[in-house]
Formats: structure tokens, sequence, C-alpha cells
């Protein structure tokens, strides 16, 4: 592969993943252009074979139909599939096999890079609120816009560029010097971080330790009665339905509004 | 005083801010926070921009946990936009009521959009699309291609500016003597589906035998005790630290990475 066609397979890999806004985000990348049905026609266009670029990306297509992204966790980085394996197979002679097998060892190197991500966008994501407290609008942006694609196209445009051009072989070592315990560590922290996301919004919206019964409704739901979302959703609206028809408006205008002044925090 | 009211360009700044920044800073702590930040700055910037104490607030405001499927999510920001509006306006509105509307809604925007685009829109288009690719016609990838990526940006420009629409419309809702029973649900509505989504996002669990055989473990203990209880006490200490010992979260995410990767590392968790 030329030296050209490496680095635009990689930018497409990095510019076509998720999280990557300068396609439309998610709207032109990860629903559109991270499939490697259409990572296909684009490979093959820069190899200039755009038939079997086609064929490689349909084939390996099948292969991740309903692959999906809930919540914030992959099971796969596609984009990762979409482009260095995609472009990989259609070297190896158009076989959609190569991309395949290939797909599974960059996979598990795609999810090291997702949670770098997501980990390293939470300093970025506190330098952002920094900014937001200060009523600074373009800090704001320079972190969460400029800080976190540097880290991200870092991230994703280097290890896709030397599977391109060095061979996936010499990539799979990585994988060697990412090891057990960094890839156990990040999960952990994946685990944990959210909870000071939602104790945020738990701050916000407990006013007294009573309203802790409200929460433990929606966490019993789902640890003792495994619902989705939109079954406890439904329960949601149903108790807040009966909580606004049982306040008399009497009750109102007791309410004092400064109440809650004491729970005030500093974010 | 005129009231404020906001101008159509405004609202398109604001769609275009959400969808294309919506994921772009993506973290384990506040995920899409600065995504819908985005999209309120121009909000912001039109509503609150003489008055630098409200500007701030109301940056600060939007810099929470947030997490929604992006396309039928487009909707939130154009409710939030008619909310912050009446608000700028004088209405009774308070952080507490808006997020409870942010949070009830995403939990189950999340569910529909999901199931929706990733798990019927797409494998249905890419379907067809795969059928027409064979013998390598460009014919198949375009058609995927051009149809989604339509159908998504003309649906998610309709339902934000619906969402708008629709936070107008319902605003009287929120007014006089109704506001405070009103903000009392929706913090009601709020609190469960921040319930529901702390037990399916944290989660932590102890690496620990009692018996050497590893047959049992402290966390089968726990778990026939009350199950995700570690993830719970977590989330209750760490409101705690937030709000009665006025930790800063920065201070706190420091704390739990150390201690994180320390457990790790020593093999308990």
């Amino acid at each position: 592969m030329e030296l050209y066609q490496a680095i635009l397979i990689a930018l497409f890999g990095y510019l076509a993943a998720e999280c990557v806004p300068w396609l439309m985000g998610d709207f032109g990348g990860y629903y559109v252009l991270s499939k490697p049905l259409a990572s296909g026609l684009i490979v093959g266009l820069i190899l200039g074979d755009v038939k079997t670029g086609v064929m490689v990306g349909a084939a390996v297509q099948t292969v991740y139909l309903a692959s999906m992204s809930v919540g914030g966790s992959i099971q796969t980085d596609i984009a990762v599939v979409a482009y260095p394996a995609v472009a990989l197979g259609v070297v190896a002679g158009g076989d959609p096999n190569v991309a395949i097998a290939l797909a599974t060892t960059l996979g598990i190197l795609g999810i090291l890079v997702w949670n770098t991500m997501m980990f390293l966008n939470v300093f970025w994501g506190n330098l952002a609120n920094k900014a937001a407290e200060r009523g600074d609008y373009k800090g704001v942006i320079l972190f969460h816009v400029g800080g976190t694609q540097v880290t991200t196209f870092l991230l994703r445009f280097v290890p896709a560029f030397l599977v391109l051009f060095y061979g996936a072989s010499y990539v799979s070592q990585i994988s060697v010097y990412a090891p057990d315990w960094l890839m156990h560590s990040l999960g952990v922290v994946g685990g944990i971080l959210p909870a000071v996301g939602i104790s945020m919004l738990t701050s916000l919206l407990i006013k007294d330790g009573t309203y802790w019964v409200y929460f433990m409704i929606g966490f019993i739901a789902v640890v003792y009665f495994n619902l989705t979302l939109i079954a406890i959703a439904v329960i949601a609206v149903i108790i807040a339905v009966i909580t606004y028809k049982n306040l008399s408006h009497s009750k109102n205008d007791k309410d004092d509004s400064g109440k809650g002044d004491d729970m005030e925090v500093e974010f | 005083m005129e009231p404020k009211k906001l101008k159509k360009s405004t609202l398109f700044k604001s769609y275009i801010n959400w969808s294309f920044f919506h994921l772009a800073s993506l973290g384990f702590e506040r995920m899409e926070a600065f995504g819908f930040l985005h999209s309120m700055m121009p909000i912001i910037k039109e509503l609150y921009g003489d008055d630098k104490a409200e500007e701030a607030k109301a940056l600060k405001r939007h810099a929470v946990f947030y997490n929604v499927e992006p396309i039928l999510g487009s909707v939130v920001p154009g409710i939030v936009a008619a909310l912050e509006e009446n608000r700028a306006n004088g209405a009774v509105i308070d952080d507490a009521m808006i997020n409870g509307v942010k949070v009830g809604l995403m939990g189950p925007l999340s569910g529909i959009g999901d199931s929706f685009f990733q798990g019927l829109m797409c494998p249905i288009l890419l379907s067809i699309g795969i059928s027409l690719a064979v013998d390598g016609s460009i014919v198949g990838p375009i058609f995927y291609i051009v149809t989604m990526f339509t159908f998504i940006v003309f649906f998610s420009y309709f339902v934000f500016f619906r969402g708008y629409k629709l936070g107008i419309e319902s605003v009287g809702l929120f007014l006089g003597d109704n506001s405070k029973r009103v903000q009392e649900a929706f913090t009601v509505l709020g609190l469960i589906v921040t319930g529901a989504i702390g037990a399916k996002f944290v989660s932590l669990a102890l690496n620990i035998n009692i018996l050497s055989d590893g047959s049992v473990t402290v966390q089968t203990f726990l778990n026939n005790l009350f199950p995700s209880i570690l993830p719970l006490i977590l989330l209750v200490t760490t409101w705690f630290l937030m709000v009665k010992k006025r930790v800063k979260p920065t201070t706190l995410i420091l704390i739990y990475v150390v201690l994180a990767f320390a457990g790790s590392l020593a093999g308990i968790l």
C-alpha cells in the first residue's frame, strides 16, 4: 500500500468513528460511514479498486449487521473494522475472511482505544467545566472540541496507519504491550467514574434525605426486576402524576422556595 | 419589558451544534454533558448575554451528566431551549426542574431511539444495500449512505423544532400556582430515572475469595444480600461527599482513579 493511501484510509478511520464531530457527528459517521458497506466504497476509491472494495465491504457488513453501541459502551469498535480491516482485506486479494479475521484482533485494540478516549475525555470535560463556570464560551469549545479531538485523532489515526502501512502482525504486538492489567483497570475506572456524573444529578434533584426513596425505586427496578429504561420511565411518569395530584395548592403556599439552599453544590 | 423570543437563526445554530458535536467529548464522568451545553450556547448567549452572572449560571446548569441516543434525542435541546426562553422571561423554572426534564426524557428516548435506529433502520437499509452490492456494484453503498443520512438529518431537524414548539405550548403548565407541583413531579420523575441509570451505568465488584478455591466469594455473599449494593454505596457516598462535605468532582475523580488502579493491581477489584 502506498503511503498516501495508508494516510487517507487511516484518516477516514478517524473521521467516521464515534465521537468525532466533523462528518455531522454520529449522523454521518457512526450511523453511515462507519458501516463496512459504506467504507468498502471509500476504501475501494482510495485503493483504486472500487469493485473489490464494495464486495469486501458488503461481505464484512453481513457479520456486523446488528452491531450496536448503547449508552456509551461498545462491543466492537466498528470504525476499526470498517477502515483498516476492510482495506487489508482488499489488499489481500479481496478476501473478506481476511478482513473478518483481522476485525477480531483489531476489535480488541479498538476497545482499548475507546476506553482510553472515554478516560482522557474526563479531563478535557473538567477543563471545559471550569471554562463554563467562568462564562467562557470559547474555552468550553477549546476543550470540548479542540482538546478531545487532538487526543482522539492520535488514538485512532496512529494505530490505524501503522496497521495499514506496516501490516497487522506488527500491530498485534501492541496488544501485548497493552497488558491485561491496563485493560482491566480502565474497565474498573469506567464502572466507577459514572458515579461522579450521576451524583451531580442527585445533588440537584435530592432536596432532603426522603427523596432517596424515589432514587431507590429506579435502582431496585433495575437490580431486582431487570426492567428496561422505557418500562421504568413509564412507572416514573405514573408516580410523578400521582405526586402532582396529591400535592394540594395550600401546601404549595407554605412551601418555602429557599428550602434547598443548603444543598447547593459546587461543581 | 418586551418578552424575549429566540430567533429562528439562533435555534438553527443550536440544532447545528447538537447535530455535529453531540458526542465530541464523550467521557466516563459526564458523557454528553458538553455536547448538550454546546447546543445550548447560542440560546444562552441570546437570552442571558446582557447579564454575565446569569450567563455563567446557565452555562454551568447544562454542564452536568447527560446521555441520550442523539437522533431522537434532538428533541431535547428544542424543549429545553423553550424552557430557557420562558425562564429568561421570568417564569419560575429552577435548575432541578430543567435537569429533571432532561433526565426524565433521556432514558425513554434512548431506549426507543436505539431500538429504532440501530435495531431496525440500520439492519433493514443495510440488508437492502448488501443485496444491491452484489458483484461490487456501487449502487449498494450509495443507496445506504444516501437513504440513511437523509433520513437522519431530516428526522433530527424535525424533532428539534417540534420539541421547541412543544416546550413553548406546554409552558402554561409551569406557570403560576401549578409551578411548584409540576416542579415536584419532574423532580420525582428525574430521580426515578436517575436511580435506574445509576444501576445500569455504575459497576463495582470485589474479587475476594472466602474459600481459597474460589467457590465462595465476597461478591456472591453481597449479591445475595442486595444485588449491586456496592454501586449503591458508591453512589450514596459520592453524593454525600459532594453535597455534605463539598468535595469537588475533580478531586473525587482523582481519588477514584487512584483507588481503581490500586484495587485492580492488588487484584481485589
